[in-house]
């Protein structure tokens, strides 16, 4: 019952908080309303009895990404707040109707047509609980070649931004 | 099982308590007089010059973007730590050390990159 | 929450009494830090309502509920009344999942039920108390924007950036922790810092009597990076820029007055007693009182006693880092925003990384070195 009652919470909290992602004129605004996205979805996955992805879903997501995003929107020009976002114009607006509405058409024909298919995905009572240990000696054996090559991959992400804020001409050269 | 309905409920009574102390002294205090210099943002009494929304600088997004990094490879660094001494005990500890120990060594090398490179300071 | 009714209730009761409990210090914390500070700096400090000024924490308390109700006109609304809701909310909690006592015991209608000393208790705890509190940031970030001043919004920008620069040598600090204990759950950590202070040294067991077997002993450099990245996380001097009042008037609640003001203190005394606890919990043995532990167990007849007895203790810990922040403050000079940085990235980041390789090289050549020996 209490699991029923807080995924439609968090869902809900989740659902709101990205309308009004977009919505929101203000770009400052629509990356703090992310941060409750973010929040939302980290209930949903302590609700999938994953409390240490859900934590790492914040500390990472709404912890460090958000900040970044805050920090890259307030890096432009904020002065004029409530930008005209979407041109206007009869035909782009059908059309943005016409793509909005096919995309949302198909999201609800695969929830709708192949909801019996996830019957499998059901928790299953008798299946071992999420353990941070297992995750871990899955990581450090099976896939510790991937876990090494991530290393490589996040040593390459901040030298790139490093080599990209220095180019010449840039908006931000030194 | 774990739940996280005590959170909830938690910061639900936070939030109650909070919003309380906000109205509260909204009714309490006294009205408002309108005066022009109090209604402007405040600088030190002086009148205003410049937008209050300033561009900020870039040395903040990258910042922002190093700590990204380094913290994804610090909570990698979590599940490593709590399973040392169960690998040690089976008798894999040499392995385990060196597996996380090129991690780290690619981690330093980062670091000393971005200090070498001058994109931490701050003037 | 728990099955029965009796059992909901003693959890939320204790939910509500932990929070008041963190409110109720913030007074008596303001009212040492201000006799605290005039000591220090060989002042008087509030002395005249009441004895020792002990009631000018009331008269504060009347003077803000009759402040008044300003609201500045370019400020956000929502945001503006909102940060200082959200500033309660990261400190209560992580609060809120830090064992303050030993686990307790009551008896309701012939069932015995057992209780934590905590509002909530998650496997995963330190993660949780990192993740909430890393939410903290936003608070700030909303008064910030929310306030429509560029004093307030510097602040807050140089506030979520030194959060997260040293959020980084607060995480990695702990991973040494980590690796000793192989928990992420405060009440086995504590568990595991009970009796006299015993290792595996060579595949022999090694007791020291006269030490407890608490994790500064195992830990001396991470709790020393710890201690100093849990200075800047609570933006307290030596590290308070986001409020430098000599460049930024009063950082992030510059345009905050009265009760919303103390809102902000609230959160910011919220954090420094979270990091206490922390600090208690992980270095300190928590709610243990070495060599006595064990006696006054004996001699109290309930366990509900025994855990009002502990908790004093753990509270006594908590008090004395929460004097040691305070006098820090007043003694150690601000520090400037690129020191404040280069200290961060590259003094105590390299650092936490030794403890970490340091501690990894300890634990594997001892085979067995720490709490679980």
């Amino acid at each position: 019952m209490t699991q029923a009652l807080t995924f439609y919470i968090f869902s809900g909290i989740s659902i709101v908080s990205a309308l009004m992602v977009f919505s929101s004129s203000n770009p400052v605004k629509s990356v703090l309303w992310l941060v409750s996205v973010m929040v939302g979805v980290s209930g949903l996955f302590f609700n999938l009895s994953a409390p240490f992805v859900a934590m790492v879903q914040i500390l990472v997501y709404a912890g460090a990404v958000v900040i970044l995003f805050l920090f890259v929107v307030m890096i432009f020009d904020m002065k004029t707040e409530g930008k005209q976002v979407f041109s206007y114009g009869t035909f782009s607006s059908g059309l943005k109707v016409l793509f909005a509405g096919g995309f949302f058409g198909f999201v609800v024909f695969q929830i709708f047509f192949q909801i019996d298919r996830f019957g499998y995905l059901v928790p299953d009572k008798s299946a071992p609980q999420f353990e941070v240990r297992n995750l871990s000696k899955i990581i450090f054996t099976d896939y510790v070649f991937l876990f090494e090559v991530l290393g490589l991959l996040l040593l390459v992400i901040p030298i790139g931004t490093v080599a990209l804020s220095r180019i010449r001409g840039g908006t931000h050269a030194e | 099982m774990e739940t996280i309905a005590p959170v909830l409920v938690l910061t639900l009574i936070v939030a109650t308590f909070g919003s309380l102390l906000v109205y509260v002294s909204s009714i309490l205090g006294p009205k408002q007089h309108y005066t022009k210099t109090k209604y402007m943002p405040y600088e030190c009494g002086l009148p205003g010059t410049e937008a209050d929304k300033t561009n900020v600088s870039v040395r903040y997004y990258l910042t922002a973007i190093l700590f990204i990094v380094f913290d994804v490879e610090i909570l990698f660094m979590y599940p490593w730590a709590l399973t040392y001494k169960e690998f040690i005990a089976a008798g894999h500890g040499a392995y385990i050390f060196w597996v996380m120990f090129v991690f780290i060594a690619l981690f330093l090398f980062g670091l000393v990159w971005e200090i070498k490179s001058k994109a931490l300071e701050w003037d | 929450m728990g099955a029965s009714a009796f059992e909901i209730t003693v959890n939320l009761i204790k939910m509500i009494v932990i929070f008041l409990l963190m409110v109720q210090l913030v007074p008596i914390l303001v009212w040492v830090e201000r006799r605290g500070s005039a000591f220090i700096q060989n002042r008087f400090g509030p002395n005249r309502v009441g004895p020792l000024g002990l009631t000018q924490l009331l008269a504060d308390a009347v003077k803000f509920l009759f402040k008044e109700e300003f609201r500045p006109p370019k400020s956000v609304a929502f945001m503006y009344y909102a940060a200082p809701v959200v500033a309660l909310i990261p400190g209560a909690l992580a609060f809120g999942s830090i064992p303050l006592s030993a686990p307790f015991s009551l008896e309701f209608g012939g069932e015995e039920f057992d209780f934590v000393f905590q509002s909530f208790q998650f496997g995963a705890g330190i993660v949780f108390v990192l993740a909430v509190s890393s939410l903290g940031a936003y608070a700030l970030l909303f008064a910030g924007w929310g306030s429509g001043n560029k004093y307030s919004l510097m602040g807050a920008l140089r506030a979520s950036a030194q959060m997260i620069s040293y959020e980084l040598a607060l995480g990695l600090s702990l991973v040494g922790i980590l690796m000793i204990y192989g928990t992420f759950s405060f009440a086995e950590m504590v568990e595991a810092q009970q009796g006299p202070l015993r290792f595996v040294l060579f595949g022999k067991q090694i007791v020291v009597d006269f030490l407890p077997n608490w994790g500064i002993f195992y830990q001396p450099l991470g709790f020393i990076l710890f201690f100093v990245a849990t200075f800047a996380e609570t933006n307290r001097a030596p590290f308070d820029l986001p409020e430098a009042e000599a460049e930024l008037v009063a950082g992030y609640h510059t345009e905050y007055g009265g009760l919303k003001m103390l809102m902000f203190y609230i959160g910011e005394y919220g954090h420094m007693m979270v990091a206490s606890g922390l600090l208690a919990t992980f270095y300190f043995g928590g709610w243990d009182l070495p060599f006595g532990s064990a006696w006054i167990k004996d001699s109290v007849s309930s366990s509900f006693m025994y855990s009002m007895i502990m908790h004093l203790v753990f509270m006594g810990k908590v008090l004395l880092f929460l004097w040691i922040f305070i006098w820090v403050r007043w003694t150690l000079p601000r520090f400037r925003y690129d020191q404040l940085m280069d200290l961060g990235w590259k003094t105590m980041l390299p650092w936490a990384l030794f403890n970490t390789i340091l501690t990894a090289v300890v634990v594997v050549a001892f085979n067995s070195f720490g709490g679980a020996a």
